[in-house]
């Protein structure tokens, strides 16, 4: 019998008031700040970077100025999984290091798209930094990434690289070891090794870290090489 | 979550307040309803709440949609933990999702606003400090502005670029992604 009047909600009549005549204008730009604060932690970081960070004066200010909007970067997307670092819109470093600029100084946890300069970027103005997920292809490269990286985060927890090569040598997993005594989770393992690490530093990160997985030997790699390339690491792979 | 003791339950559901609108229009509720907000949690806790509290920021329009979410939501609140005793977990479990369920399609229909009703309800929240209210009212600002850009935002919300040249030499200088 009431079939009809539950589908009108009493509150909105059938007839909708004209859009927006002058007497219903309301100001969204004037928003006291912990409400604007509110909505901007709700929306993705690339829309505030680049939408609603840019609408009018008193959004972008809250947007620039507020590190605690960037304390959890979370910058992923789906096509990070179809590209490799060097494809895709060219200003995806750009995007990151504004984020990272941002957070000035607070950020603790990263989660994107990155490559070996962008990590180094974050890590060096990151000194809270507990978490990163790489979220897409990477080729880390070897050079920097002990004192570049690892070396600047004392506070990392978290590790995760999706694809791609990783320097897994013995030295740089030791730096793992002596520079991050709270890793908890280190997961390479969706990467190829383009080195190899030595029996006695593995043994040694998987007693230490606690969810563990190291990166791959590369199967497209020659046998005799990598088999080498192993038995050099071994060999030179001394427990300090 | 509800301060009053099992035994005082009756007396306090019984205990209604006057709210009273910037229009002057009179509301009684029950404490129960009334207490979603923290504003006017701290005014009964202190007493001073005897021949009504006036809201001088809230029209009686506003108010009474507030008072609306307000209702439902501490029934809900009520009825889940008066049925946490006569059921089985199983059962209470199947309450329990029928409740939020209810909350949610009640949540979802009450958004269902112009953008200055929207606007007044989220001041009126953020007056209030009514939790709920204000965590729904944002999350939809949040929802319809993913994804869109700048101008789109300013359209949909009538807001007027108030960016300086200069502001907008330096966006431009800094993000440059946001205009290739």
């Amino acid at each position: 019998m009431s079939k009809q009047e539950t589908l009108t909600d009493p509150a909105t009549p059938a007839i909708s008031s004209p859009p927006s005549p002058p007497e219903s204008w309301r100001d969204y730009s004037a928003l006291p700040c912990n409400v604007l604060l509110d909505i901007f932690s709700r929306v993705p970081h690339a829309d505030i970077l680049r939408g609603a960070g840019l609408v009018c004066a008193p959004w972008r200010r809250l947007a620039v100025a507020e590190p605690a909007l960037w304390r959890h970067i979370d910058l992923s997307a789906a096509e990070d999984k179809t590209l490799s670092s060097r494809d895709g819109p060219a200003h995806w470093q750009a995007m990151s290091r504004a984020a990272v600029d941002r957070s000035a100084g607070q950020c603790e946890s990263f989660r994107g798209r990155a490559d070996s300069d962008f990590l180094a970027y974050l890590a060096d103005r990151s000194p809270d930094l507990r978490s990163i997920h790489v979220t897409s292809w990477i080729y880390v490269t070897e050079r920097g990434f002990v004192d570049g990286v690892i070396k600047k985060l004392p506070l990392l927890e978290r590790l995760v690289m999706w694809r791609g090569f990783f320097p897994g040598s013995s030295e740089v997993m030791r730096a793992f070891l002596d520079h991050c005594p709270r890793l908890d989770l280190l997961d390479l393992g969706g990467c190829y090794n383009s080195y190899a690490v030595g029996y006695r530093t593995r043994e040694r990160c998987q007693r230490t870290i606690r969810n563990l997985r190291l990166p791959k030997t590369d199967p497209n790699g020659c046998s005799c090489c990598v088999e080498y390339a192993q038995d050099y690491a071994d060999k030179h792979d001394y427990n300090y | 979550m509800a301060s009053a003791g099992s035994g005082d339950e009756k007396a306090a559901a019984a205990a209604m307040i006057t709210l009273i609108s910037s229009d002057n229009e009179k509301f009684e509720v029950t404490e129960a309803t009334a207490t979603l907000s923290q504003t006017i949690r701290h005014m009964i806790e202190d007493g001073c709440t005897d021949g009504g509290v006036p809201l001088p920021n809230v029209t009686s329009k506003i108010l009474a949609r507030v008072i609306e979410y307000c209702k439902k939501h501490a029934t809900a609140a009520a009825g889940e933990e008066g049925s946490s005793s006569s059921f089985s977990d199983a059962a209470f479990l199947e309450v329990d999702r029928a409740f939020l369920e209810e909350l949610e399609e009640f949540d979802d229909a009450f958004l269902e606003v112009d953008r200055a009703t929207l606007f007044d309800l989220i001041l009126a929240a953020n007056y209030l400090d009514i939790k709920g209210l204000l965590n729904l009212t944002c999350q939809k600002v949040a929802d319809s502005v993913k994804g869109k850009t700048p101008e789109q935002i300013r359209e949909m919300y009538n807001i007027v670029n108030d960016l300086t040249p200069e502001e907008e030499a330096e966006i431009r200088r800094e993000t440059q992604w946001a205009f290739e």
